[in-house]
């Protein structure tokens, strides 16, 4: 925890809320006090944060004024799947049942957070969720929006090694009351600009603080790990501590920016890797023809529908205009000095549309702000144009790394990459306070990615659940299973401080001794009955026995390739490796 | 010599991933109804196990397929007078439980149930009953399991494999399993056709397909224990017997078997086989070990002109002789002579065809602290995590040679194409395994090609259908255009 | 009300029975099938089916064959032991039906068995309508005894007339109500027939015991050479089935089935059509049962004669019996040894001057008024002369029971 505060102090990672007061009132306050422009209101703020009279919102967690209120889900199980420490989730932040028992252990330890007792429970005063799956998110949410599935709506899907670009086009309208995202987002935007003009009858400033990031002078902001808050140095925005922005805020255009292209797209171009491409002619080239949307005596190409959104997006990706391919490549050039347009000549003329890719998918063109070659219909693999064009990787020295010499790196003793034991079942501190109950079996529990599960077909349908064991079974070695008296299809439960597990065993010689096995991730709905041990409260899924653990050498930043970007560049899911205890469920199932 | 033509397929187990997308695909087509939501006409097992329904294998107790018994092909069920006589009962019909109870779940109590304190689940419920019930079997319970003490231990075709060897199996270095993907094998001498009394299930003469007619069947349910491979499913809701139908409205108008374009994998092959149906009571009545090559010499080659004028004399249609010569199958089967049928020694002499899957062999470690295999190529066919008797016991009515004559062509490809791309065997040693293997790199070059690199239309050889000739049967289409299609008037409900 | 159950009901059920049941099969022919539900369950319905058809098959046999054949019947039954060793086996047989039906109900009764989920109402009723007729059968058995020898006086009869369109229940209006449900009863399971599953009754698949194993079903003869398409609908509108051995084969069996068809018809129609066409008379003979001095006066003793009409193959059964009374130097009198009950032969005691019938205890005086028992009515008599000293009496092709 500590180190996380240093890290958004220093600018490594975002947080949010950002500051202990509503950054709304900040701007006021800056404006009594003389702080005009922006340059002055920045000012005047890190004055605030260098005297502690503003403090950021991480700093103290607990107190009712930092903690987010409004919790908007979207595309995401974040409540399940997602949310390592799933229990623990419900606890704090639903404030509803959990099956934890883990005691606090933070007391004491911290230095750099509040410490507050008792825990704060039930923090969040609304979830929201866009959701089509209906999975455990949706039935823990206050609202659940319906939205439409793939062959609903108008969309685009790709990923990077797949190398096509797909169209989800609908093939019938959303049904019933579901939406596309697209239109919830909208209807949402038109609600917000309604409502505001009661709050905010005139545009008003807002400030925002944003970290460091990847591919940009970011990278070089910080040779040495220093404090401002110990007094190692000034706290300098964008250097030593997080960018601060003035944004103004207009809520009540909100809608209208929604739907309609803005000019500074135009003025500032696409942006991406640390590539900059202009694209005015395109831009104007493109609102010429493009369907129209006008508000406030001007006209902007619509992004109304989202199918406009959609061919805007490839009228300006490199991945599918050949023309910004053309240019990503010229502004490498300029970068590195090297001749690489030829590698999108070929594909200049060519440019994507929605149409078109209903028609057909497509393959993604080779570009600058993605390191494969896909010419001549090479699978795409990544680093291809560092290899083989020599354009330097995106780190410190240019080249590939394989010691990294971040202070944090060098603190924690990670430089370099050698082998680390796993760490043990009483250092995971997973089995602190549970107890053997009857015939115990101690085993480390993975949650691997199984067929049919997680990033594939989704495992809790009905055809799958028929095709396996009719609900998520926990896996275990033969050996193992015989001593606790659990054959195959016997109910068991696995339980650790952070929750429990209860469903029928698989008992197989292809686990090793020691282990078990419960596939990631069904949804808590999947017929799990009742633990005994936790209070008679139902049984949970994979991350019910997980907790959130943070990585601290993945927090550092500031420094070359070391660098947060958004999905890019930060701190990762921590792996649900576990500790639990297994036993034979007693009794029959209960409901 | 008297031609005919059979649709056939060929599998190709190495390539298989297990990933079910076959039996979603023919699922979701044609056994969500109710009474045949337990039925899965594509399945996938895994190996070692005991399949679907269970212990299926196990002749001795369902009794399926034939046997010769004094010389004599018998339908191993009973005599035609037997069969009458049980009609009312028949014993070796494997029970639902056999197979699985169907489910769904109440997904209703998510969104109806009462306020709790708890979060509501949805639990199973019988799709035969209604009722609540407890999950204990499904159509692919043991999957992935290799090393199961319940499942994989009583694979029927482990039975000639030592105690010792069985043990090592349940060892975890040694745990091993691979997919057998299954559909109806069209047998050409089908026991299922034999066993019903009515008569109701047919061989289509024109391509070999086995039908079971809706109208004739009865629901006499004999034809489910004479299929040795359990294909034929008994409808519980309508009373009658469905099973695997190749999909042949989609074949006759040109598309693949819907298992078939779906499966991820691409292990499938779709091609005609012309075959001597003179020699099919011969060909089932050999003794076990002279099956898998007497029904290689049933099928004919379609490029031996002799063959070809036969066919014309029995009306084989000229497009469909070309496909032939085209056929996928024909190639693997007869040309190449990789690929086998499933347990052949139910003298059923089934029309598709599986290619063995190398399975990974058990390494060694040597001084060096370095992994590796031996040197003598073959030799790793011993160390093999599965002995080849129980690919043998698969394949080849247990005759390990057959099973191992194809293991060293496919391993002779697979060092052939490393020399090729990688380059760290010697020419000298390539020569000496084609010349073990008995294969040229010629022929390695067109099973690699076949194997990894063809297309849909190479991998799918579908010959016309001429669909005209049966419609024209029932309309006169010289005074009539556009008549409604064939199949039913009245929707197929149950009887009262 | 009995001319509705007994003449009308029946022609309704065989009509619709027979009009119903082939349209079902020649436009629903889905819908025929046994229903097999052994998949489902399996352990009671072995109890419950095995015992069940193998019982009631015999045991309709058994009712089918006195029908067509009530002479050798009468051999068959005229000894008692046969017809001691046949009632019991019937009783077993009843017995064993009961048994199987009770379990095939019982399967399916309980809420949550997987029978019940495809028991549809008309098994329901199909089942209580089959329970009652086993149950009354056996119930008769055991109340009304020797039911094998007195179904030929009284529901054989009433059947054949009801077969040679000249129906005529005199036969079996006078039995007890329990007996005549049965009879009814019958005809209401044949009445079910076309609406229920029992339309497997006459799809058992007879024809699998001479049928190759193999079928295989042509778009075409393959052997004709690819005709034009003309051609070939000219030539035939319906599929042309099969190769030139299955050809044979299917001309085989179909002259076989014809034949086999047409001796059916024959046995059961030429007779049905004699008798309506007048052809067949009532002959009436009179057959001498010996000298009239070979009598003593006051002895009632038993006589036999020939049928008026014996059969070729009647053996034994050609000869009738009778009890025959010199009751004076020229009177005689002829009782019939059917009992008035249901037929059974009654014994004479001279001891005791009585008729006694062995089945249920009925009594007659030596004239053949009832004395006790369940007789309704006197011994018949037949009509006796004297011609040149010897003693005749007037025959008729059935022995008179009831009127």
């Amino acid at each position: 925890m500590d180190q996380q505060i240093d890290a958004v102090r220093m600018g490594w990672l975002p947080f949010y809320p950002q500051f202990n007061e509503n950054p709304i009132e900040v701007i006021r306050r800056a404006e009594q006090e003389g702080a005009k422009t922006e340059a002055e209101i920045k000012d005047w703020v890190v004055t605030q944060i260098k005297n502690r009279r503003l403090r950021f919102a991480v700093e103290d967690p607990d107190a009712s004024e930092n903690w987010p209120r409004v919790w908007i889900i979207w595309r995401a199980n974040a409540i399940l799947s997602s949310a390592k420490g799933h229990e623990f989730f419900l606890k704090h932040y639903l404030g509803t049942h959990d099956n934890s028992i883990a005691e606090e252990v933070a007391k004491g330890s911290v230095q750099e957070a509040l410490w507050r007792e008792p825990a704060r429970k039930g923090k969040m005063d609304l979830v929201v969720d866009l959701n089509f799956r209906m999975d455990t998110s949706a039935l823990y949410s206050d609202i659940v929006l319906p939205s439409a599935t793939w062959y609903e709506k108008d969309d685009l899907n790709t990923t990077d090694l797949h190398s096509y670009i797909h169209p989800l086009s609908a093939a019938v309208p959303p049904c019933w009351e579901s939406k596309t995202d697209w239109e919830i987002f909208k209807a949402l935007a038109a609600k917000v600009s309604a409502l505001s003009p009661r709050q905010f009858p005139v545009p008003f400033r807002d400030i925002v603080a944003t970290p460091l990031l990847h591919d940009t002078v970011d990278d070089l902001a910080q040779p040495g790990v220093k404090g401002w808050y110990r007094g190692e140095c000034e706290p300098v925005p964008g250097k030593t501590m997080p960018h601060l922005s003035v944004v103004e805020r207009d809520y009540a255009s909100l809608y209208h920016k929604f739907c309609s292209l803005g000019p500074r797209f135009k003025e500032e171009g696409v942006e991406e890797r640390g590539i900059h491409i202009p694209i005015g002619d395109l831009y104007d080239r493109f609102a010429a023809s493009a369907p129209k949307y006008e508000w406030d005596g001007r006209e902007y190409p619509s992004l109304v529908e989202a199918i406009d959104a959609a061919n805007t997006i490839l009228r300006f990706g490199p991945e599918t205009n050949g023309e910004m391919a053309y240019r990503s490549f010229e502004a490498r050039e300029r970068e590195t000095g090297l001749k690489l347009t030829d590698l999108a000549r070929d594909n200049r003329g060519i440019h994507y549309d929605f149409e078109t890719l209903k028609a057909q998918p497509r393959r993604i063109l080779t570009n600058a702000c993605w390191s494969g070659i896909t010419n001549g219909g090479r699978p795409y693999s990544s680093y291809c144009q560092n290899i083989e064009r020599l354009v330097p990787w995106r780190t410190l020295t240019g080249r590939q790394h394989l010691y990294l010499d971040h202070e944090a790196y060098l603190a924690f003793g990670e430089n370099l990459p050698t082998f680390k034991p796993r760490i043990t079942a009483e250092a995971s501190l997973n089995l602190a306070d549970s107890r053997a109950e009857g015939e115990c079996l101690m085993l480390n529990c993975l949650t691997p990615h199984g067929k049919w599960h997680i990033h594939s077909t989704y495992s809790d349908d009905l055809r799958m659940l028929t095709l396996s064991r009719g609900i998520e079974p926990f896996w275990l070695n033969d050996k193992d299973a015989a001593r606790i008296g659990v054959r195959d299809n016997d109910w068991v439960e696995a339980y650790n401080d952070n929750g429990v597990i209860v469903t029928r065993a698989v008992v197989s010689a292809r686990i090793p001794a020691g282990v078990s096995l419960f596939y990631h991730a069904p949804e808590r709905s999947i017929a799990f009955p009742k633990s005994p041990l936790r209070r008679n409260r139902r049984g949970g899924g994979t991350n019910s026995v997980t907790r959130l653990r943070l990585k601290p050498v993945l927090m550092a930043g500031g420094y070359g390739q070391h660098c947060y970007r958004f999905n890019d560049y930060g701190p990762a899911a921590s792996d649900r490796d576990t500790y639990v205890l297994v036993r034979k469920l007693p009794g029959k199932p209960q409901w | 010599m008297n031609v005919r033509v059979q649709v056939s397929m060929v599998f190709h187990l190495d390539k298989c991933i297990g990933c079910h997308t076959c039996s979603l695909a023919c699922k979701n087509l044609w056994t969500s109804r109710p009474g045949a939501e337990y039925m899965w006409w594509n399945n996938v097992e895994t190996k070692p196990g005991t399949g679907y329904p269970t212990l299926y294998e196990d002749q001795e107790e369902y009794r399926g397929g034939w046997e010769v018994k004094d010389g004599e092909l018998r339908l191993k069920l009973n005599t035609r007078a037997g069969e009458l006589l049980n009609i009312a009962y028949n014993p070796r019909l494997p029970a639902l439980d056999d197979y699985y109870e169907p489910w769904t779940y109440t997904y209703g109590d998510l969104i109806d149930g009462p306020q709790q304190e708890d979060q509501p689940v949805f639990k199973p419920v019988s799709l035969v009953t209604g009722k609540e019930m407890e999950i204990e079997a499904g159509p692919n319970w043991d999957d992935d399991l290799g090393g199961s003490g319940i499942y994989a231990a009583n694979d029927p075709n482990l039975s000639s494999l030592s105690g010792e060897q069985r043990q090592q199996l349940l060892n975890v270095e040694r745990v091993v399993f691979f997919y057998l993907p299954r559909i109806c094998n069209h047998c050409v001498n089908p026991s299922c056709v034999a066993a019903c009394p009515a008569g109701a299930i047919y061989k289509r003469g024109e391509d070999g397909i086995v039908l079971v007619s809706q109208e004739k069947c009865m629901g006499w349910r004999m034809c489910v224990s004479g299929c040795p491979y359990k294909k034929v499913y008994y409808n519980w809701e309508t009373g009658k017997s469905e099973k695997c139908i190749l999909c042949y409205p989609r074949l006759e108008t040109g598309q693949a078997p819907a298992c078939m374009h779906s499966c991820v994998g691409r292990i499938r092959y779709l091609g005609v086989l012309l075959y001597d149906a003179d020699r099919i009571h011969d060909t089932a009545a050999r003794p076990d070990h002279e099956l898998v090559d007497a029904q290689r010499e049933m099928i004919l080659d379609p490029f031996d002109p002799e063959v070809v004028r036969q066919a014309r004399a029995d009306g084989v249609a000229e497009h469909v002789i070309e496909s032939a010569r085209k056929s996928p199958v024909f190639r693997f089967v007869k040309k190449w002579k990789i690929a086998l049928p499933l347990h052949p020694e139910f003298r059923t002499l089934p029309m598709l065809f599986y290619v063995p899957p190398l399975l990974p062999v058990t390494g060694s470690m040597s001084e060096e602290g370095l992994y590796e295999t031996s040197s003598d190529f073959f030799s790793s066919l011993e160390s093999a995590r599965l002995p080849i008797r129980y690919m043998a016991n698969l394949f080849s009515a247990g005759d390990d040679e057959q099973v191992t004559k194809i293991y060293r062509k496919l391993m002779a490809g697979r060092y052939y194409k490393r020399a090729q791309t990688v380059g760290d065997v010697d020419s000298g040693k390539i020569a000496q395994m084609l010349a073990e293997a008995q294969t040229t790199a010629g022929e390695l070059e067109e099973i690699y090609e076949l194997t990894s690199l063809a297309g849909f239309d190479e991998r799918f050889v579908i010959p016309p259908f001429s669909r005209e000739a049966a419609i024209e049967l029932v309309q006169i289409t010289q005074s009539r255009q556009e008549g409604g299609g064939m199949g039913f008037v009245h929707e197929p409900r149950r009887g009262l | 009300m009995q001319d509705f159950f007994f003449i009308a009901f029946p022609y309704i059920a065989l009509t619709l029975a027979v009009c119903v049941g082939l349209y079902r099969y020649f436009s629903h022919r889905f819908t025929y099938s046994s229903l097999s539900s052994q998949l489902l369950e399996k352990r009671q319905l072995f109890w419950g089916s095995v015992p069940w058809h193998y019982g009631i098959t015999l045991i309709l046999i058994a009712h089918l064959l006195p029908w067509i054949f009530p002479g050798a019947a009468r051999t068959v039954l005229g000894n008692q032991t046969r017809l001691a060793v046949l009632e019991l086996t019937g009783i077993a047989l009843g017995l064993y039906c009961v048994f199987g039906i009770a379990a095939l109900i019982t399967r399916r009764l309980p809420n949550d068995s997987r029978a019940r989920a495809v028991t549809s109402p008309m098994d329901w009723i199909l089942l209580l309508v089959l329970a009652y007729q086993v149950l009354s059968g056996v119930g008769i058995a055991l109340f009304e005894r020797w039911g094998a020898a007195w179904y030929l006086s009284t529901a054989v009869p009433w059947l054949r007339s009801l077969a040679s369109l000249r129906p005529d229940a005199a036969t079996v209006t006078g039995l007890p109500v329990f007996i005549q449900s049965h009879f009814i009863s019958g005809f209401v399971v044949i009445l079910l027939f076309p609406f229920t599953r029992l339309v497997h009754v006459f799809a058992i698949p007879l024809e699998y015991l001479w049928r190759p194993y193999q079928v295989v079903i042509w778009n075409r003869d393959p052997q004709l050479p690819q005709l034009p398409v003309l051609h070939q609908i000219a030539a035939s509108p319906r599929p042309i089935p099969l190769n030139p051995s299955e050809v044979q084969r299917r001309q085989l069996l179909t002259r076989l089935g014809v034949l086999v068809g047409g001796i059916s018809a024959a046995i059961v129609g030429i007779p049905s059509l004699a008798f309506l066409l007048g052809l067949r008379k009532v002959p009436e003979v009179w057959r001498s049962l010996g000298a009239a001095d070979s009598f003593q006066i006051g002895q009632t003793v038993e006589v036999s004669f020939l049928d008026s009409t014996p059969l070729p193959w009647s053996g034994v059964t050609a000869k009738t019996a009778a009890w025959l009374r010199r009751e004076g130097p020229e009177q005689f009198v002829a009782f019939s040894i059917n009992c008035t009950h249901l037929g059974c032969p009654v014994r004479w005691l001279p001891n005791a001057n009585l008729f006694m019938c062995p089945c249920h205890g009925g009594v007659f005086y030596k004239d053949g008024t009832v004395a006790s028992g369940p007789p309704p009515k006197p011994l018949a008599t037949y009509p006796v002369r004297l011609r040149d000293g010897m003693v005749e009496i007037l025959t008729t092709p059935l022995p008179i029971t009831t009127v």
